[in-house]
């Protein structure tokens, strides 16, 4: 059983150390058994789409990434790679279920999705003017995001995002610049249990002590951050 | 002229984790608390906030959560015929100050101590016959066992959250966990950390030698938790910055997140920071204490707190030096062999192994957590058969995946240049192919290592200094070899491409970290002539004196020391509760 144990451990520790490699690049080593991911092979699937039948990325994300600023559609420039890839693994494992990306994820091979990240995550953030929001939501907003709700037990997001919620690479994803209605959506989805592929339960746990207001407030504060690109 | 607060029926000197303890467990008595902490208080919000958190040079290098040793220090040497001198940086040993002590900066490694830990002595002569250890060690029993402390271990764990897998629930052994561990009432509260690539190597390289690998218990939380006091933690995101660190995500049990949300609203118990207690006063006699005389560190002014009972409840060897200072017992000798407090100050042997990989390893160990660790423990205390081996104790063997910060961690092999192109370039290689297994080993205490008053250096506030008079025994350093070279083995089996062991050598030195593991001076036990408190931590000399934290410990174990603090603690607190507040006196007949 001891064995047992750590053998499912080791086995998991070996995926995760590839998926952690190819997602960081050629400098990661030279293991693993996948081709490195390749930026411009992305760029083509995110312009031209697959001849298996996903459809391009530019069409709802933009060919920048930066998405249309309604909650279905987010910005995904400048996210860390490794968390693209992610989210399009859990989208085709269906970790992450959504009707319009599940298909999609599934359609491609790792070796896109693993392009797809690498394009993506390559991109610079587009520092288009903040959006002009309403102050005092932007005031609430930077004190949960940089000191949480201490008596309701919710941490800073800038604790685990970052500071401005550029994200930390690989795994968190940049909350910055990101479209207030998406983020707000995703606070709604942790919350009701329809998004469950946060690591240890967290976001799931968080927002389920925010109130409509909190979240309001920090995905209205995030949306106007620009900070640089995530370290 | 000092001017004199109400009177209360408890005063705490230093409320960290076992003055918090001993508040919540008297919140339902009848008694007036008034905890007193020479530094400020602080909390998770806003002080432990990142992205200000993770300031490497502000924490790890320049200690901004540890006392301030301009201010009060120890002076260190290694042998009573040297001259001691301050301790003018922080080095071997980041003792805490402020609220929340160093339970605030530690890692969360989270053991519990042996049963033949308790009974050190009787169990090595009835094992091993008579003779059986060194004549050097003045090893001793408790006064206390094991199984007095199961209840109380199992409350602070609790409270902590620890996370584990038990290896031993009431007799019945279970592979995975630490199968040598003591029989514990339940199970851990939470589940077991999740191997780091590091520590899943080393277990495979361990079960292949025939060891028993297990995860470290945690107090790096795996989930969340709200513990028995209603206090809510939450899980730990493996951020790599838990020693010498607070925690911003109320992941890592401290003070803090585990017991201050509910004991600042408790009625019966008032926080007083900036309250630096210079002496704890007595009756002409020196048989009662009548409170403590501090000092307002916001004015100067000397404050006199009269109260019925004084626990000391301040950093390991400072509680030893308050009783000093006091008048509290008398003075140990080493050259008569005479007096009750100053004796077995111990440490912590610590050795370690260095596995410089291939680049094909990635060991990612930014990703990382202070508990994060996976470890055997056959060659920990007594179990392995010492027959022969001419030592007694032993070391557990961890491989740690703890961070692997920018500044300090940059392993490069013997020989590389110390500075330069070439250095950068060797730490380019190797900052994510190296790791290191840690072989933190039990520390026996001898009639010379002691701690006693300085006679020539004072602190800020006129008070001699604690003098430490430490060197490692040559039984532990024997034990340290041993051991280490079984690390060896274990790192040849991991396949490291090159391994460099970095034994334990003598004397101590008080510069290179080590451990906070900082044991004895006040220790317990069952002869007041030789102990300073009895088996509840009640002063022998002035029993209205609890004396609480690692100070205690007759020497120190294998094992890091948090888990039996906050045991005896719980302890303690049950003896004062039920016992002594019903008839105050001494506890144990002299």
């Amino acid at each position: 059983m001891r064995r047992a144990w750590f053998a499912a451990a080791l086995a998991a520790l070996a995926a995760g150390a590839a998926l952690a490699q190819t997602a960081s690049g050629p400098a990661g080593g030279s293991a693993s058994a996948r081709a490195a991911p390749d930026a411009e092979r992305g760029r083509r699937i995110v312009e031209n789409g697959t001849s298996s039948g996903a459809v391009p990325c530019a069409q709802c994300h933009g060919v920048d990434g930066s998405g249309v600023g309604s909650d279905a559609f987010p910005r995904i420039d400048g996210q860390p790679a490794f968390y693209i890839f992610k989210q399009l693994n859990d989208y085709a494992s269906g970790a992450r279920d959504n009707p319009i990306m599940g298909p999609i994820a599934q359609s491609l091979s790792e070796t896109e999705r693993q392009d797809l990240a690498a394009y993506f995550g390559s991109l610079p953030f587009v520092a288009s003017p903040p959006p002009t929001s309403d102050p005092q939501l932007s005031r609430t907003g930077r004190v949960i995001a940089t000191m949480g709700i201490p008596e309701r037990g919710v941490q800073g997001c800038v604790n685990c995002h970052g500071p401005d919620g550029a994200g930390i690479a690989p795994a968190t994803p940049r909350l910055a610049g990101q479209w207030a209605s998406y983020t707000r959506a995703q606070l709604d989805a942790f919350r009701q249990g329809t998004r469950n592929n946060d690591v240890a339960a967290v976001m799931r746990d968080l927002s389920r002590r925010m109130n409509e207001g909190d979240m309001a407030a920090a995905s209205a504060y995030f949306e106007a951050q620009r900070p640089g690109r995530a370290p | 002229m000092a001017r004199t607060m109400p009177a209360v029926d408890v005063v705490f000197v230093g409320v960290g984790f076992t003055a918090a303890i001993i508040a919540r467990e008297l919140k339902d008595a009848s008694v007036r608390m008034v905890g007193l902490e020479r530094g400020r208080a602080r909390d998770t919000v806003p002080d432990f906030q990142s992205p200000a958190m993770h300031d490497e040079l502000g924490y790890a290098v320049r200690h901004g959560l540890m006392q301030d040793v301009a201010r009060e220090t120890v002076t260190v040497r290694n042998r009573p015929d040297e001259v001691a001198l301050p301790m003018r940086q922080l080095g071997s040993f980041l003792p805490g100050t402020d609220l929340g002590g160093a339970g605030v900066h530690w890692n969360g490694q989270t053991f519990r101590f042996q049963e033949s830990d308790f009974v050190l002595r009787s169990h090595h002569e009835q094992r091993y016959g008579r003779g059986a250890v060194p004549e050097e060690l003045s090893i001793r029993d408790w006064g206390i066992t094991y199984a007095d402390l199961e209840p109380h271990y199992d409350r602070f764990e609790y409270l902590l959250g620890v996370c584990g897998y038990a290896g031993n629930v009431q007799g019945n052994i279970r592979p995975g966990g630490n199968v040598f561990e003591a029989p514990r009432s339940r199970d851990y509260p939470n589940p077991p950390t999740r191997p780091a690539y590091l520590g899943a190597i080393f277990a495979k390289a361990a079960m292949d030698l025939g060891y028993s690998p297990f995860q470290v218990p945690s107090a790096n939380l795996t989930r969340g938790y709200t513990n028995p006091e209603g206090v809510r933690l939450e899980p730990c995101m493996v951020c790599g910055y838990c020693e010498r660190f607070g925690c911003e995500h109320f992941a890592k049990s401290s003070p803090q997140t585990t017991l201050w949300p509910v004991l600042r609203q408790q009625q019966n118990f008032e926080l007083r920071t900036g309250a630096h207690v210079l002496k704890v006063n007595l009756t002409a006699d020196r048989r009662r204490a009548t409170g403590v005389t501090y000092i307002d560190v916001a004015t100067g002014e000397e404050v006199e707190q009269p109260a019925e009972l004084v626990v000391l409840s301040a950093f390991a060897f400072h509680n030893a030096r308050l009783m000093l200072l006091s008048g509290i017992g008398t003075p140990y000798d080493p050259r008569t062999g005479q007096g009750n407090v100053g004796r077995n100050y111990c440490y912590q042997t610590m050795s370690s192994v260095s596995l410089f990989f291939d680049e094909d390893v990635n060991l990612n160990q930014f990703m990382g957590a202070g508990a994060l660790g996976t470890v055997i423990d056959d060659y920990a205390g007594d179990n392995f058969d010492h027959t022969g081996l001419g030592f007694v104790g032993g070391a557990y063997i961890a491989a740690y995946t703890t961070g692997a910060r920018p500044i300090e961690f940059h392993p490069v092999p013997p020989g590389t240049p110390r500075w330069g192109a070439t250095w950068k370039q060797a730490v380019a290689r190797h900052y994510n192919h190296t790791g290191g297994l840690q072989c933190h080993g039990q520390s026996n205490a001898t009639r010379t290592n002691y701690v006693d008053l300085d006679p020539t250096y004072r602190d800020a506030y006129g008070q001699p200094l604690l003098r430490i008079t430490f060197d490692f025994p040559q039984n532990d350093l024997r034990m340290s070899h041993y051991v280490t070279e079984r690390a060896v083995e274990i790192a040849r089996r991991m396949g490291a491409r090159q391994i460099v062991a970095n034994p334990r050598t003598a004397p101590w030195s008080v510069v290179p970290y080590q451990t906070t593991h900082n044991t004895g001076g006040a220790i317990m036990g069952t002869d007041p002539r030789e102990t300073a408190v009895n088996r509840f931590g009640q002063s022998w000399d002035t029993p209205n004196v609890f004396v609480t934290g690692s100070t205690l410990f007759p020497q120190n174990a294998t094992y890091n020391p948090t888990d039996t603090v906050g045991a005896l603690a719980y302890w303690t607190a049950a003896a004062i509760r039920d016992r002594y507040l019903r008839s105050a006196g001494p506890l144990v007949p002299t």
